[in-house]
């Protein structure tokens, strides 16, 4: 049954691509792209808004043949949140403890990775991760990696 | 940047209209002498790959840029209401041919462009992603003096299966002049050959230049190979199904590999045993 409070992975303006043993998202929306581990991708894919936080774990369990806590969906689950990767954001249910503490309390005596998501973002367009090529110091703004990005030369080249 | 974009006159303009990688563009320009050394510039920049089209500027070429001259100075407008104007004739076509050599980039059919140098050792291409001014056309200069065939110092041009087809232009090596221009330097000039065959990728190597860097490199999986791919992937955001699909390929068959690394003549000598090593490792395998 669906439940509010059970997590719902997003669909909407996502390519996936399944990668070996990690899965990437790329959001369209945002332009920013997410490597999930294995750990976070098998909660990610098990967010289907009927399984309770504590059926994902024992999805993950089956999958892992590992112990799994609650803890541990937990901290999937917030990086989940901070990743936009959820219909609806889900309140951690850390009860005042950093994230810190958790992985800690995890880390010890987890038998699988943690959960782990990595992000980037998309250069904002394709002209400023290639060229250093302007007419106008505008132009050099958004081109971070010039050797230069307030001064367009005499040469046209975003440079001193 | 102005919004004044000038108008087609299709009485007073020329064009050179070409396709390139299933690209089409359309350079518009009323000064003939202008016309005809953006076209010599754009050809070269782009090794002649260019199929010319003979129809009108707006049935066809869907990517089009003019640029003139008016009061005694240049000016430049793009497919994206960029315009720019009192600039050198210099500039003008620097500007027109990085313009139009992205656009062709970032939209070409069925490939995707990689801002990467490409070397290949043993049949197997090494990708060098990077930005400009990263160093990439002297490493990959190092490389082909230490025997590895050259295939680009600007993109790896990828197919759907993840093979790399060669864009061997002269190396354009900085650093020569204070103003950042390039020098073009000819692969042959290095002692070297340029590869013309589409190949295999066999290493994406993740580096930058530290003066005081150790190579200590680490294997990357295969999410966050492609991850620190992204932002070199120039149709990322246009395209961006078919360029995942296509970087899960390459990494599906590649090492991803990261480190810091010192300077490039000393480097390319420890990388050319390190690529060496790695392959030996995959045939005990």
């Amino acid at each position: 049954m669906n439940n509010s409070q059970n997590p719902v992975a997003r669909k909407n303006d996502l390519v996936v691509q399944e990668v070996t043993d990690e899965v990437l998202v790329y959001d369209l929306s945002s332009n920013k792209a997410h490597c999930l581990n294995e750990t976070s991708a098998i909660v990610w894919k098990s967010c289907d808004g009927t399984n309770s936080v504590s059926d994902i774990a024992k999805l993950v369990a089956s999958n892992t043949g590992a112990n799994v806590s609650e803890d541990l969906i937990w901290l999937a689950i917030d990086q989940l949140n901070e990743s936009d990767l959820l219909e609806q954001e889900i309140k951690s249910s850390f009860a005042g403890h950093s994230r810190r503490d958790v992985i800690k309390k995890i880390g010890l005596g987890s038998m699988i990775a943690l959960p782990v998501i990595a992000s980037l973002v998309a250069p904002s367009n394709a002209f400023g991760a290639v060229s250093c090529a302007c007419t106008v110091p505008g132009n050099c703004s958004t081109q971070p990696g010039c050797p230069s990005t307030v001064n367009c030369n005499p040469a046209g080249v975003c440079a001193p | 940047m102005t919004e004044q974009v000038p108008v087609y006159n299709p009485i007073s303009d020329q064009k050179f209209a070409f396709r390139c990688y299933g690209v089409a563009v359309s350079i518009q320009c009323a000064d003939e002498p202008l016309l005809l050394e953006a076209e010599q510039r754009l050809r070269a920049a782009l090794l002649n790959r260019v199929e010319i089209i003979d129809d009108n500027f707006d049935s066809s070429a869907k990517h089009c840029f003019k640029i003139g001259l008016h009061d005694g100075s240049y000016y430049y407008s793009g497919s994206e209401s960029e315009y720019s104007e009192n600039v050198s004739r210099a500039v003008v076509l620097n500007f027109l041919e990085s313009m139009v050599r992205v656009t062709i980039a970032e939209h070409a059919v069925d490939r995707v462009f990689l801002h990467s140098g490409v070397v290949a050792l043993n049949g197997k291409a090494i990708l060098i992603p990077g930005n400009s001014y990263s160093g990439k056309s002297t490493l990959v200069a190092e490389l082909v003096r230490n025997g590895a065939v050259y295939y680009s110092d600007e993109y790896a041009i990828l197919d759907r299966d993840g093979l790399v087809h060669s864009f061997p232009r002269p190396l354009a090596m900085r650093g020569f002049k204070a103003s950042g221009e390039q020098t073009d330097v000819n692969v042959e000039s290095l002692g070297g050959l340029a590869g013309y065959e589409p190949i295999p990728v066999g290493m994406v190597l993740i580096t930058e230049y530290n003066e005081n860097a150790a190579w200590d490199p680490i294997s990357l999986e295969s999410g966050n190979g492609i991850l620190e791919m992204i932002p070199h992937t120039i149709s990322i955001r246009f395209n961006t199904n078919f360029a995942l699909g296509v970087l899960n390929k390459v990494v599906s068959s590649a090492f991803v590999i990261k480190s810091k690394r010192p300077d490039a003549k000393k480097f390319a000598k420890i990388f050319s045993n390190f690529f060496d090593n790695r392959l030996n490792c995959i045939k005990m395998a």
